[in-house]
C-alpha cells in the first residue's frame, strides 16, 4: 500500500505538563505501529501558549499532577472551538486521566470549587479524597475490540451525561466512578479514559486510532497490515490477571 | 508497608504497638541524630555518612537495607541503645511519607533531602505531594537544626524558604565537556515550583537536576556551600570528585559509577561538613565504602560476575541502564525484573517514562536481554516499543530461571546485570547467598519463551 506520500501527523498536547503517568507510551505505540508497517509519522508537540497544531491527524493528551492540570485547564480554553470542530469532523483523539477530565464539562475540586471544562465530551468529574488505584480490565462494547487493560490512579469520579457512551464496562477495577461500572467515554472518534500504560498492551485500540486517521485522510479502502503482536497480547493477558 | 524484611522491622513494629512513645525516649538519649529522606539515594547516602562517622569510633544507630519506615527505624534504635558502648549518633534513612512523623518524634539535629523524582505514584502520590510531606517534616524541626539540601533539584530548593531553617546546600559544577542531557529527555519538573512558569536551564546534569532559573519570578538554584565537580578518572569502576567547601577542597575517590552516585557522595560530604568533620577524613571514609547490596554492588555466582541494582522509578532505571551500557565487555547480559507487588508499586506504567534510548542504541552489545517477574511482558513491551528487536528479548518470569538463562548465555567471568524492583531485591539477597560462587551447573532446566 502506498502510504509513502506524507507522514501521519500525531500531536502530543502538553507533553511537559501532563507527563506523570507513563502516557508517553501511547504516542510511542502509534509511532512504532505505523513505522512497522512502513507508514512514516511525525510527532508534533504543543504546550501552554503554543498555537494548536491544526494539521494534526491524531491527538494524544496524558495525565499529570493537579498543579499542572490547573495550568493546562486555563490554556486549553483557547483551543475549545478548534477541538470541537475537529472532533465533530472525525479527528481521532485519545485523552487519559487528567486529560480526560479536562475535556469534560466541569470539574469540582476538593474544596467544592467548580472549574469549567471545555465540554468536548459529556462528562462531569467530582473530586473525592479516596483515590481509585489499581489494575483495570474492561469489556469494550463501544468498539468491536474485546477487552482493554490498564492501570487507574485518580481522585476524580467521572459521571457521564445520560445518553453518552462509555468506552467500556468494568470487569475488574473501578473505572469512571466505581459505582455504575462504566469506564471512559467515546464520542465520535474521541476517547477519554482513566487507563495508563494503555496502547502498547492494547494493540487493537492503537490500530483502531491509526485506521480512523488513515481512512480519514486516504479514504475508506485503507486497511492495516497485520503485525506480530504475540508479546502485546501476552502482556495484555498478564495485566488481566494482575 | 514494605514486606519481606521482618527481622529488621519486627522488633520495632512490636515495640511501637506496646509503647508508642519508645522511639522518642530512645532518641532523647542520642547526642546527634541525622535523618535522610528523598526519592533516590537514601540508602547509599546513609551508608556513606555512617562510614564517615564510624571512623571516629562512634557507636551508631543505622537502619541498613532500606528498613526506613517507623518500625525499621525503631528496630535500629532498640538495637543501638541496648549495645555497648552506648549509641552516640543516629544515621537514619526515612521514607518520604513517614518523614514528618519521624521528624516530630525524633527531633533530629540534621535533616538531609537528596532529591524528588516521581516514584511509586500509587504509594506516594504525585511528586508535589511528596514535597509537601517533606516540607511538613522540616517545619517540625527544632530551631537549632540544620537542613542539608540538594541545590540542583528545584523541588528540593523550593523547601529552602521554610521559616527560620538554616540550610547547607550542595550541588554540582559543570566540568569541562559534560555529557549533558538532551533537552527533550523526560523530566519530572519543567515548570517553576513557585509560579509554574517554564524553568530555564543553563545546565541539565540528569533528569531535572541542574542549574536552573525562573525568568518569571526569579526563583533559582541556591549557591551551594559544598560544591562538587567531576574529575577525570582512569577507571571504569569508579568516580573522582573535586569537592570544595568554605573550609577547603579535596579530591575524593568514589568506588562506584554513575552521576547519581556522585550526588550521593556529595550529599554525605555536605552532611559531614555540616557536622564539622574535616574534609580529608570524610573523603577517605567515602573512598573505602563499597556500595550496599542492590546498589550496583558486584558479587559472584556460577563463575560469572553479578551486579545487582535496584530499579524503582524512571530516573533510577535510566541512570542504572546508562552504567550497564557503558560497560565495555562484549559478553554482558542483563536481567530486568518487573513486579507489581505493594513493595514495588502496583503501577508499572512508570517504565514508559524512563529514557532507555541508550539500550536501543547498544542492543547489539548484549549477549542476552532477559525480562523477568510477574510483569516481565510489560518490560518486554517497553523494550520493543523503545526499538529493541524482539528476538533479542527473552522472557522468563521466574527470577532464578532468568538468572540461569543469563548465566548460560555468557562465558565464565562475564558480567551479568540484575536489575530488580524492590520485592525481588529481597528475594535475590537470599538466593545469592545460597548459590555457588564458582562455576557450577545451575539448577535451571527450562529455556525462555521467545517472541
Ligand atoms: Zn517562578
Amino acid at each position: 500500500m502506498a502510504h509513502e506520500r506524507e507522514p501521519l501527523l500525531i500531536a502530543h498536547l502538553y507533553p511537559d505538563l501532563l507527563n506523570t503517568y507513563g502516557d508517553r507510551a501511547n504516542v510511542l505505540a502509534l509511532v512504532q505501529r505505523a513505522a512497522w508497517r512502513g507508514i512514516p509519522t511525525r510527532t508534533l508537540t504543543a504546550t501552554v501558549d503554543d498555537p494548536f497544531p491544526r494539521e494534526a491527524e491524531i491527538v494524544c493528551i496524558g495525565g499529570g499532577e493537579d498543579g499542572s492540570q490547573v495550568v493546562v485547564s486555563a490554556d486549553l480554553v483557547r483551543h475549545r472551538d478548534t477541538l470541537q470542530e475537529l472532533v465533530a469532523e472525525g479527528l481521532p483523539l485519545l485523552a487519559v486521566c487528567g486529560g480526560y477530565q479536562l475535556l469534560g464539562t466541569e470539574y469540582v475540586t476538593g474544596s467544592g470549587r467548580s472549574i469549567r471544562g471545555i465540554g468536548l465530551v459529556e462528562a462531569r468529574t467530582v473530586w473525592e479524597s479516596r483515590r481509585s488505584v489499581g489494575n483495570v480490565t474492561l469489556c469494550c462494547n463501544a468498539l468491536p475490540i474485546g477487552t482493554i487493560v490498564g492501570f487507574e490512579n485518580h481522585g476524580g469520579r467521572t459521571y457521564l451525561s445520560p445518553g453518552a457512551q462509555p468506552l467500556g464496562r468494568v470487569l475488574h477495577g473501578k473505572g469512571n466512578n466505581g459505582r455504575d461500572r462504566s469506564e471512559g467515554i467515546i464520542q465520535n472518534h474521541c476517547i477519554g479514559t482513566y487507563l495508563h500504560g494503555l496502547l502498547p498492551k492494547n494493540p487493537q485500540l492503537a490500530d483502531w486510532l491509526l485506521l480512523v486517521a488513515l481512512r480519514r485522510r486516504d479514504g475508506p479502502q485503507v486497511t492495516l497490515q497485520t503485525l506480530d503482536d504475540r508479546l502485546e497480547w501476552a502482556a495484555h493477558r498478564a495485566a488481566m490477571r494482575a | 508497608m514494605r514486606t519481606g524484611h521482618r527481622a529488621t522491622t519486627l522488633p520495632g513494629a512490636i515495640a511501637l504497638r506496646v509503647a508508642p512513645r519508645l522511639p522518642a525516649e530512645l532518641g532523647d538519649g542520642i547526642a546527634s541524630k541525622i535523618l535522610i529522606t528523598g526519592t533516590n539515594g537514601k540508602t547509599t547516602t546513609a551508608a556513606l555518612l555512617a562510614a564517615i562517622l564510624k571512623q571516629f569510633g562512634r557507636s551508631l544507630a543505622h537502619n541498613r537495607g532500606g528498613a526506613n519506615l517507623p518500625s525499621g527505624i525503631t528496630t535500629a534504635l532498640i538495637e543501638a541503645v541496648t549495645r555497648k558502648p552506648a549509641c552516640e549518633a543516629a544515621v537514619l534513612e526515612v521514607d518520604e511519607a513517614a518523614f514528618a512523623a519521624v521528624c516530630s518524634t525524633l527531633r533530629p539535629h540534621l535533616a538531609l533531602v537528596t532529591n524528588f523524582f516521581r516514584d511509586q505514584l500509587d504509594r506516594y502520590g504525585e511528586p508535589s505531594t511528596t514535597v509537601a510531606l517533606v516540607r511538613r517534616g522540616l517545619q517540625a524541626l527544632p530551631e537549632a537544626s540544620i537542613a542539608v539540601l540538594n541545590a540542583d533539584d528545584p523541588l528540593v530548593a523550593s523547601l529552602g524558604p521554610v521559616m527560620g531553617l538554616r540550610a547547607v546546600w550542595f550541588g554540582f559544577e559543570p566540568s569541562g565537556p559534560v555529557a549533558t542531557t538532551p533537552d527533550d529527555s523526560p523530566s519530572d519538573v519543567t515548570r517553576c515550583p513557585c509560579c509554574q512558569a517554564p524553568l530555564h536551564y543553563h545546565h541539565r546534569f540528569y533528569a531535572h537536576l541542574g542549574w536552573y532559573v525562573c525568568p518569571s519570578c526569579g526563583f533559582g538554584r541556591p549557591v551551594p556551600q559544598v560544591s562538587v565537580q567531576r574529575a577525570p578518572t582512569g577507571s571504569q569502576q569508579s568516580l573522582r570528585l573535586r569537592v570544595t567547601t568554605p573550609r577547603g577542597a579535596a579530591l575524593v575517590h568514589v568506588p562506584s559509577r554513575g552521576l547519581h552516585n556522585a550526588y550521593n557522595a556529595a550529599a554525605a560530604l555536605a552532611a559531614a561538613y555540616t557536622c564539622s568533620i574535616p574534609l580529608h577524613q570524610a573523603a577517605s571514609a567515602v573512598s573505602n565504602e563499597e556500595p550496599e547490596f542492590g546498589r550496583m554492588r558486584w558479587t559472584a555466582a556460577y563463575g560469572r560476575r553479578l551486579c545487582v541494582g535496584l530499579v524503582k522509578n524512571p530516573v533510577g532505571l535510566g541512570q542504572v541502564m546508562q552504567i550497564v551500557v557503558e560497560d565495555p565487555s562484549p559478553d554482558k547480559a542483563v536481567v530486568l525484573f518487573l513486579a507489581d507487588r505493594a513493595a514495588d508499586g502496583r503501577d508499572v506504567s512508570w517504565i514508559w517514562d524512563a529514557d532507555l534510548s541508550m539500550v536501543t542504541a547498544a542492543q547489539g552489545s548484549f549477549r542476552r536481554i532477559v525480562v523477568s517477574g510477574q510483569r516481565a511482558l510489560e518490560m518486554g513491551l517497553r523494550l520493543k516499543y523503545g526499538g529493541v528487536e524482539t528476538d533479542r528479548i527473552s522472557v522468563q518470569r521466574d527470577l532464578l530461571q532468568a538468572i540461569g538463562l543469563a548465566t548460560r548465555s555468557v562465558p565464565p567471568g562475564a558480567p551479568i546485570y540484575l536489575l530488580p524492583t524492590y520485592s525481588a531485591l529481597l528475594a535475590l539477597q537470599s538466593i545469592l547467598a545460597r548459590v555457588p560462587r564458582g562455576e557450577a551447573v545451575g539448577p535451571w532446566r527450562t529455556s525462555a519463551s521467545r517472541f
